[in-house]
């Protein structure tokens, strides 16, 4: 076997050219010849994920549309690598053509706007394009509450002050805002209330944006406004990392919830929170998430709730029959996470494969106890602490049948320590990207 | 050094799939015989598409069932701090052996990508 890693990378895309002549037998076929048509509503680790299983596991029986509004997806997956110029946004820009030539997944850009009909829906975009199908699937994403001060309109304005949480011209945003910062200034970011994607992803930025300032810069503050009572996630990496190598850095600030950012006329920002007012050169507000847009609009989310509830054993939505949410936007209690969209899509894939079969048998597949006692998903990641060295954690979920929800296997989590970064997961965390890049979009 | 993202990886190996899903298809329409599936497919975030082509990590396709077993199980045992150590503890020792047993039933990639022999292997194996 072949190991393929980044050392590789150069002789293995000399190679493609030549191994080009890819098989193409999961094309699409002629529409009248399919199992049954789905639509997938988001094209990120969860939509890319379930579009491509889909069409493998049904042996390309099932017809398979995924709609995305922009034309590739951007990873957020090592997207704050771009802050320090480790990585560069292209190398992060994943394409859907493989999707489409290798598997035969139909893919249109567009943004969703309604979903209509009982057992045969129809899927509506906003350039008045539609798509017939059975079952809808939504993998949107997230989207941002409200940040009083940044309101413009209907929407938040980003453009002076970042989020940087959907990558793409956001991150690219940041990171030269980054770059105008002179020696001394402040970069200040703000937390979201949890659950919200990536749940490291905060405390890695803050380390990101530290050894940033420390070697670039010489000298500068980066104050991280928390406003849970204590850091999250791999809380000892974190600490570590703040009270040692950045300590005359990074200043952490628990319980410290943002109330509104006011940008000044002499172009000065200030978070005004719960424990203060914050003035910065920068700053990054990652404001609290809810689940995408259509997921609301269709009213999948209970008053009150940010995600959407849903059946673990397939991720249909507990409100509309026929209608899944997989990745960021539902409320199953796992960590939102591209890992972790990857593999809720995979038994989203399953259920959906097996729905179809059960509907010409008396049997119920989807909940055949076979099936239901080894439902796993899983999650990996790898932070990045310094310019060279990374931490990891690692999660195993279960599904457990009197709760009728995915559990963590206690065992199962773990953080790195001794040492809590190294250059070895550095170097591990791009075989780990790419092979979930690979194993996604490709 | 520059880190790479690996954007142009080729895609060798679906017709492969095509073979096995086929071979172990039956006269359902749309096969959902295979139990393990889903759960193996768990291993293929770092471990490749379905256990190949892996970019750096353990190719877990076609080494013997025992061999897969004997290792995921000694990880279930280990004090060891290792992420795949933390991993293997999330499946029980029956989830193991089923793991075990899809893997070793998938044909092992060559450096010529030739497939032949891993089909009959497969076939004979079902």
């Amino acid at each position: 076997m072949t190991q393929i890693n980044r050392r590789d990378f150069i002789k293995l895309s000399g190679a493609s050219a030549a191994l080009a002549a890819t098989p193409s037998i999961l094309k699409a076929q002629g529409s009248s010849s399919f199992e049954a048509r789905i639509a997938i509503v988001g094209g990120g680790f969860a939509g890319a994920t379930l579009a491509k299983y889909l069409r493998l596991w049904s042996d390309g029986k099932i017809q398979v549309t995924m709609i995305d509004k922009n034309p590739d997806h951007v990873s957020c997956v090592l997207s704050n690598l771009i802050l320090n110029d480790r990585l560069q946004l292209d190398d992060i820009t994943l394409s859907y053509t493989p999707l489409q030539d290798n598997y035969g997944v139909i893919v249109k850009q567009g943004l969703v706007n309604d979903v209509t009909g009982g057992d045969v829906k129809t899927v509506h975009l906003d350039n008045n394009d539609s798509i017939i199908c059975d079952y809808v699937v939504l993998a949107p994403g997230i989207e941002f509450i409200d940040i009083p001060g940044l309101k413009s309109g209907d929407t938040n304005n980003f453009d002076l002050v970042p989020h940087a949480w959907i990558a793409g011209s956001q991150t690219e945003l940041l990171r030269d805002q980054l770059n105008t910062m002179q020696k001394g200034d402040t970069f200040v970011m703000t937390v979201p209330l949890s659950p919200y994607r990536c749940p490291p992803g905060p405390y890695e930025r803050a380390c990101v944006v530290a050894d940033y300032i420390k070697r670039v810069k010489g000298e500068g503050k980066v104050i991280v406004l928390d406003p849970h009572p204590e850091i999250t996630i791999e809380k000892e990496t974190f600490e570590l990392a703040f009270n040692g190598i950045y300590k005359d850095i990074v200043t952490y600030v628990p319980n410290a919830k943002l109330n509104s950012i006011e940008i000044k006329s002499n172009g000065e920002k200030l978070a005004k929170t719960s424990v203060g007012d914050y003035t910065a050169k920068v700053i990054n507000v990652i404001p609290t998430h809810k689940a995408g847009k259509i997921v609301e609009d269709l009213g999948l989310l209970p008053i009150g709730e940010r995600f959407a509830p849903v059946d673990p054993v397939s991720y249909e939505s507990t409100e509309r029959t026929g209608v899944y949410v997989i990745g960021d936007s539902n409320n199953s209690g796992q960590p939102k996470s591209g890992h972790m969209a990857n593999a809720q899509a995979k038994v989203c894939a399953d259920a959906i494969i097996r729905t179809i079969a059960s509907k010409t048998t008396s049997e119920d597949f989807v909940h055949d106890p076979a099936r239901l006692k080894n439902i796993k998903t899983n999650s990996a990641c790898y932070s990045p602490i310094t310019y060279d060295e990374a931490s990891w954690l690692t999660a195993v979920f279960a599904y457990e049948t009197t709760e009728n929800s995915m559990k963590l296997v206690t065992d199962s989590f773990a953080t790195s320590h001794s040492p809590h970064w190294s250059n070895e997961n550095f170097e591990d965390m791009f075989d780990w990207a790419n092979s979930l890049f690979s194993n996604t979009f490709r | 050094m520059k880190y790479s993202i690996n954007k142009f990886k080729p895609v060798l190996y679906v017709g492969l799939f095509f073979v096995i899903y086929n071979s172990i298809g039956t006269a359902q329409a749309i096969d959902v015989i295979e139990p393990a599936r889903a759960m193996a497919a768990q291993c293929a975030q770092c471990h490749g598409m379905e256990g190949n082509n892996s970019e750096g990590f353990d190719d877990l396709n076609g080494e013997s069932p025992d061999e897969i077993y004997d290792e995921l199980s000694e990880m279930l045992d280990s004090s060891d701090n290792e992420l795949m150590e933390h991993q293997a503890k999330g499946y029980t020792q029956e989830q193991i052996r089923a793991l075990a047993n899809y893997f070793a039933r998938q044909p092992k990639m060559t450096d010529s990508n030739s497939v032949g022999d891993e089909k009959k292997d497969q076939e004979e194996d079902d």
